[in-house]
């Protein structure tokens, strides 16, 4: 599975306050301990920073003084993203970029930086209309997604659809229809997902025992990414054994290596 | 490029790595039996870390994968050597009983060790055994039993072979076979881990 690191991410508190005092070292030093837990990707997200734009662009040069892993530039604001691609090293079609949805302002700013870099991009379901709160409305977004793209000529593979988890705490429901969400869009559209695993457990106590089970079963619902914490042992280690579990780890190479350096909890 | 770091590659399961160096070995023109004789060597160690815990069985059997996928490049190579190997061991889990784990690890590191194993499965009935002892002349039979209830089974197969006047060494395995019920059984030898049975073969064949 395709794992984000999720750390740089200023609506952390401790981790703006670190990006608001451009402290390089403890930035680099999230970058560099996400990476040697194994990302896929690392997520930079200076939202909640005063100037997001220009951030974006330290946050970018400095974690990148440090690491290869590619990026993940999540931003809402085009012109954020468009820094962000300017200035990062490297192939720029490695970039991930987080977000597209169907919403019109999203479209017009972000979908013509993930056609002219061809990047691959985290398609969320949510229009203008907010995010619907049924497995069909959401099927229904990702579709129209789906159709806008390929009209593009973009290659669908490097589509990662999100359908939005919203929390238990406000529908008991909510999870149930995230999985089948996850089932249906890869049925009908053949193209990967992704999800954040916090929001599930939004205002619960022990959240990560929500989250570590969420995950688990989500996968097992074929999902494809997830941005999570890395530096979290126990959430690793859940994604090592489902993938075991699941049949992705031929011979248990993967768990068993994991499990000779010592990366797994129980 | 030598027969020592493919020894050692077969050890460390590298897959990638085993089949380079067979095919390098191959090339630089090493006899082919000298490179099986080199994967034999790591595949005995693999036995030796299963046997120390080191390895897990999924490992064991990952071994057993790569052994294959060298051989298949292999073996068009060895045609014209007469394919050699150290000796025939029939083996098969007795009748009644169907637990096959032990019997594929022992059988896995047979054929490693480069004996010419010929498995008959599970619940085998002991005209079998007679039948495939006759047809193959081997020397040695493997007996592989979980079910203290198979007791009888065991003891009935080697007066079976016997009664044809068949004289093949037999070696009886499971996780708990002594000395008594070799005796009681009438077998040569009893193995209680994998490693065992090798040993049992090697006394048998020569090493």
């Amino acid at each position: 599975m395709l794992i984000i690191g999720e750390k740089l991410n200023s609506a952390i508190p401790g981790v703006r306050q670190i990006m608001e005092a451009k402290d390089a070292a403890a930035v680099q030093d999230l970058a560099v301990r996400q990476a040697a837990a194994g990302v896929h990707y690392l997520d930079v997200n200076t939202a909640h920073c005063g100037d997001e734009t220009a951030y974006m662009e330290w946050l970018v040069r400095t974690v990148q003084e440090v690491t290869d892993t590619p990026l993940c530039i999540d931003s809402t604001d085009g012109s954020v993203i468009r820094k962000a691609l300017e200035v990062a090293k490297g192939n720029k079609n490695k970039i991930l970029i987080n977000s597209i949805s169907m919403e019109k302002n999203r479209l017009d700013q972000v979908l013509p930086l993930v056609l002219e870099y061809q990047c691959p991009v985290i398609g969320l379901t949510v229009d203008d209309n907010g995010i619907p709160k049924t497995v069909e409305d959401r099927i229904s977004i990702a579709g129209r997604m789906v159709d806008l793209l390929a009209k593009e000529g973009y290659n669908l593979d490097n589509l990662y659809i999100d359908p939005l988890v919203l929390p238990l705490a406000v529908s008991h429901g909510n999870a149930l229809i995230f999985f089948e969400c996850l089932s249906e869009i890869k049925r009908q559209f053949k193209v990967k997902t992704v999800s954040g695993l916090s929001n599930i457990s939004f205002n619960m106590p022990k959240r990560k025992i929500i989250n570590r089970y969420f995950l688990a079963i989500c996968m097992a619902h074929g999902m494809d990414a997830a941005i999570l914490d890395p530096l979290d042992k126990k959430i690793m280690t859940a994604v090592t054994a489902v993938e075991l579990l699941m049949g992705k780890d031929p011979f248990g190479k993967n768990f068993l290596k994991a499990y000779r350096k010592d990366m797994l909890e129980d | 490029m030598t027969k020592e770091a493919l020894a050692k590659a077969m050890a460390e399961l590298e897959e990638e790595q085993v089949i380079e160096l067979v095919k390098g070995l191959l090339g630089g023109g090493t006899a082919p039996l000298e490179i099986v004789k080199a994967l034999q060597d790591g595949m005995v160690e693999v036995g030796n870390r299963f046997e120390t815990g080191d390895y897990f069985l999924s490992e064991l059997v990952m071994a057993g994968e790569i052994m294959k996928g060298a051989m298949d490049i292999l073996e068009p190579h060895l045609s014209g050597e007469g394919a050699e190997h150290k000796g025939t061991i029939v083996i098969g889990t007795v009748k009644g009983d169907i637990h096959d784990l032990g019997k594929n690890i022992v059988v896995m590191l047979l054929k490693g060790a480069g004996y010419n194993v010929v498995d008959l499965g599970v619940d085998v009935p002991k005209e079998k055994f007679v039948e495939a002892v006759k047809n193959t002349g081997a020397s040695l039979v493997g007996m592989s039993v979980l079910l203290t209830s198979c007791q009888g089974a065991l003891k009935d197969t080697i007066e079976a072979l016997r009664a044809e006047g068949l004289n093949s060494k037999v070696v009886i395995g499971g996780n708990y076979i002594n000395e008594t019920v070799k005796k009681h059984v009438g077998a040569d030898y009893f193995a209680i881990t994998a490693s065992d049975g090798l040993k049992a073969a090697a006394e048998v064949f020569g090493g």
